[in-house]
């Protein structure tokens, strides 16, 4: 009963880190840089959405969909303004500016709003259920919930649409989509709408699950996406979903039943042996398709 | 393949190393002087006015500075008027030290201060030597009042406040079982689980749970697991008010539903929450110096007075700032003279009644005094077994208003 109550913990926890890997992994896969700022999208998706549910009146739903249009649109200038110019340039560079942008967003945010955590509210109250002597709380059900409907959709949207298609087109071979007609900006900008949409979901998630909002509240909850997606397959979109479950749920077993001191200490260790073993991660293939 | 791995761990690198590189900068406060002539006494204050701690500071110097107003509106102390020299010690135990030989040079005739702990202890064992009284506000160190006979506290210990939170849970709530969640990394906190373990132990309670996290865990989910798989009848969490807030919320998640408990760390907890979160903290009780909503003539009239010089609530700082600086000048009258000695023996036998409770000493610097239980009611602090506040408040007060009016500025913290 323990056991289950702990593994539902690590679930949720887990769907989060998902939503946050695929912003990760879809931008490696097809832009082959690693975005930094991923994780500080998040932080700016929990002030936008605490500033609908403020301010706007709109129904849940409404701030979920609200928060991902403005992430998706911050996202894309992002990567216009700051990533676009040095595309063909050194990777270095590129990974840089995104460590820039990261710590221009969270400086933005600290004079903004300041740097004491902001409450946020919770929308998601009411009856959880107990199934079995296992507690589960609304918020719970419903992280996990759109989680997998999130992730059954993009799925189909990369096999099965022509812009799909195109984006997994570019992540193979970005000059041979390009000689066939393929526009590689708009599909680079696509992924980073999607990536930057799921992040600002998770946001609220996130948010609603641990209502305290700060500034610098996106860079571990990054850098655990992150490893994520290298311990799935960067690049490989169910190996972030994959990655994201197994971080989630290491740390929750490992808090329960080994130590909480030593939860992260594991987790980064576990990192290490998965790129020892197998250095695409569990679903990378070598220098085959990505996405 | 190769390269990109390389790649990517050096991205880690850059990422994680790019985390510690946050610098912190401090300043040079300014300080006033005061010479100590004739038709003056001059009162030393040693505090953080600058730096991270410069909350406590000043919200506990602004207590002080009531406290001076009010004693030299009624003629002074032994018929002259208080002077206060303030020195900022930006929390720093060298800049606390230099502090103590400048008010000494000018002449001061006794030590308001510090408000840390380390600086306290540094002070302290100076002042000792020089025979200085010296009075704490907040200094919660046992060590500090450990340097001689003429140093005094106006808090309580932690120690206290943890046997006395153990002593309600047993006594007053009938707990048989009791869980622990502390943060292994931050002595107060691991200080105040033990007292409560060891006192909860020798109350009768069983300790079902004793769990730990650390201070940048923002998941607690596991540990509560555990605790409500063991189902206590109590959980002790004695922990800062941003923490407290977040663990509040995932134990209602869990379905933990044992009473929380905590220490004055607590206060401003629902600051830290969404007014759609208050529910989780509802009947919390934890332990604290003071609480504004005090229905007490003398806390109303001070909470009054604090609003009206500085327009928010007054803190546990505040009344502690307030309480030392008034100990110290009712010392000195008692004495009829600014001699050291003096002072401290008047200090010793000092019956204080402030707006952080009555005050005396039984042969050490730690005062006797009551602990104030606070718990959270329909959103808001209520004092208990304060009666007439608990009446005032369902007569007029509408839950809502009296919620908003309690939140106190989510800068406030005790340490």
């Amino acid at each position: 009963m323990d056991f289950a109550q702990q593994l539902i913990n690590g679930i949720q926890t887990g769907s989060v880190y998902a939503l946050v890997a695929i912003g990760y992994t879809m931008v490696y896969g097809i832009a082959k840089m690693i975005n930094f700022a991923h994780g500080d999208i998040i932080m700016v998706g929990s002030y936008v959405a605490l500033l609908f549910f403020q301010s706007s009146g709109l129904p849940v739903w409404g701030v979920v969909l609200a928060t991902a249009l403005v992430s998706a649109v911050l996202g894309v200038v992002i990567e216009r303004l700051a990533y676009k110019p040095l595309r063909g340039g050194s990777r270095l560079a590129t990974l840089i500016t995104t460590i820039g942008v990261s710590f221009l967003l969270q400086n933005l945010f600290l004079l903004l709003f300041g740097s004491s955590p902001k409450p946020f509210p919770n929308h998601f109250t009411g009856e959880g259920f107990t199934v079995g002597g296992v507690t589960i709380s609304r918020l719970t059900a419903i992280t996990v919930l759109v989680t997998v409907v999130l992730m059954v959709l993009l799925t189909v949207f990369v096999n099965r649409s022509r812009a799909g298609k195109a984006m997994r087109a570019v992540s193979e071979d970005q000059g041979a989509a390009q000689l066939m007609g393929i526009n590689i900006d708009t599909s680079i900008s696509l992924t980073f709408a999607i990536g930057s949409a799921m992040a600002a979901v998770a946001a609220v998630l996130y948010s609603s699950t641990y209502p305290l909002i700060n500034p610098y509240m996106g860079s571990m909850l990054g850098l655990k996406a992150f490893i994520a997606a290298v311990i799935g397959g960067i690049g490989v979109i169910p190996g972030a979903m994959i990655g994201g479950f197994i971080i989630g749920i290491a740390e929750a077993l490992i808090k329960g039943y080994i130590s909480s001191a030593l939860s992260d200490a594991i987790v980064f260790g576990l990192l290490i042996v998965v790129l020892l073993v197998k250095p695409t991660g569990l679903l990378g293939k070598a220098e085959r398709e990505k996405v | 393949m190769m390269k990109h791995r390389r790649f990517a761990a050096l991205a880690m690198a850059l990422a994680m190393a790019a985390g510690t590189l946050s610098g912190c900068s401090s300043t040079d406060g300014g300080s006033s002087t005061a010479e100590n002539t004739g038709d003056t006494i001059v009162i030393g204050a040693i505090g953080p006015l600058t730096g991270s701690a410069a909350d406590y500071g000043i919200t506990a110097t602004n207590g002080l500075k009531l406290a001076v107003e009010e004693v030299n509106a009624a003629g002074g102390v032994l018929g002259k008027q208080v002077v206060v020299s303030y020195q900022d010690d930006e929390g720093d135990t060298t800049k606390s030290l230099n502090a103590y030989n400048l008010l000494m040079d000018e002449g001061a005739v006794a030590i308001w201060g510090p408000i840390t702990s380390k600086p306290s202890i540094t002070v302290a064992n100076k002042a000792a030597s020089d025979g200085t009284p010296m009075m704490t506000p907040t200094g919660t160190a046992t060590a500090i009042t450990e340097a001689g006979s003429n140093i005094f506290r106006t808090c309580f210990l932690d120690e206290t406040q943890a046997t006395t939170m153990a002593d309600y849970a047993a006594d007053e709530l009938g707990a048989a079982t009791a869980a622990v969640l502390y943060d292994i990394t931050d002595d107060y906190s691991l200080g105040l689980a033990e007292a409560f373990q060891a006192q909860a132990e020798a109350d009768g309670m069983t300790v079902v749970a004793y769990e730990s996290f650390q201070n940048t865990d923002t998941d607690f989910k596991s540990q509560l697991s555990k605790i409500a798989a063991a189902d206590p009848d109590v959980l002790y969490v004695p922990a800062y008010y941003n923490t407290d807030a977040l663990i509040a919320m995932q134990a209602s998640e869990v379905g933990v539903d044992a009473t929380l408990l905590g220490g004055d760390g607590w206060d401003g907890v629902l600051g830290a929450l969404d007014a759609s979160n208050y529910g989780v903290v509802e009947g919390a009780v934890f332990t604290n110096h003071f609480l504004a909503s005090d229905s007490d003539e003398k806390v109303q009239d001070f909470t009054t007075r604090y609003r009206e010089a500085y327009g928010s609530d007054p803190s546990s700082f505040a009344a502690l700032g307030y309480d030392a600086g008034m100990m110290l000048f009712q010392a000195i009258e008692a004495a009829g003279t600014t001699d050291a000695a003096a002072v401290t023996e008047a200090l010793a036998n000092i019956q204080y009644d402030g707006v952080t409770g009555s005050i005396h000493y039984e042969g050490s610097g730690d005062p006797v005094k009551e602990v104030k239980m606070v718990t959270v009611q329909n959103g808001a602090y209520a004092l208990i077994g304060d009666e007439a506040a608990a009446d005032a408040e369902s007569e007029e007060a509408p839950a809502e208003e009296s919620a908003s009016e309690a939140e106190p500025s989510s800068e406030e913290a005790a340490a």
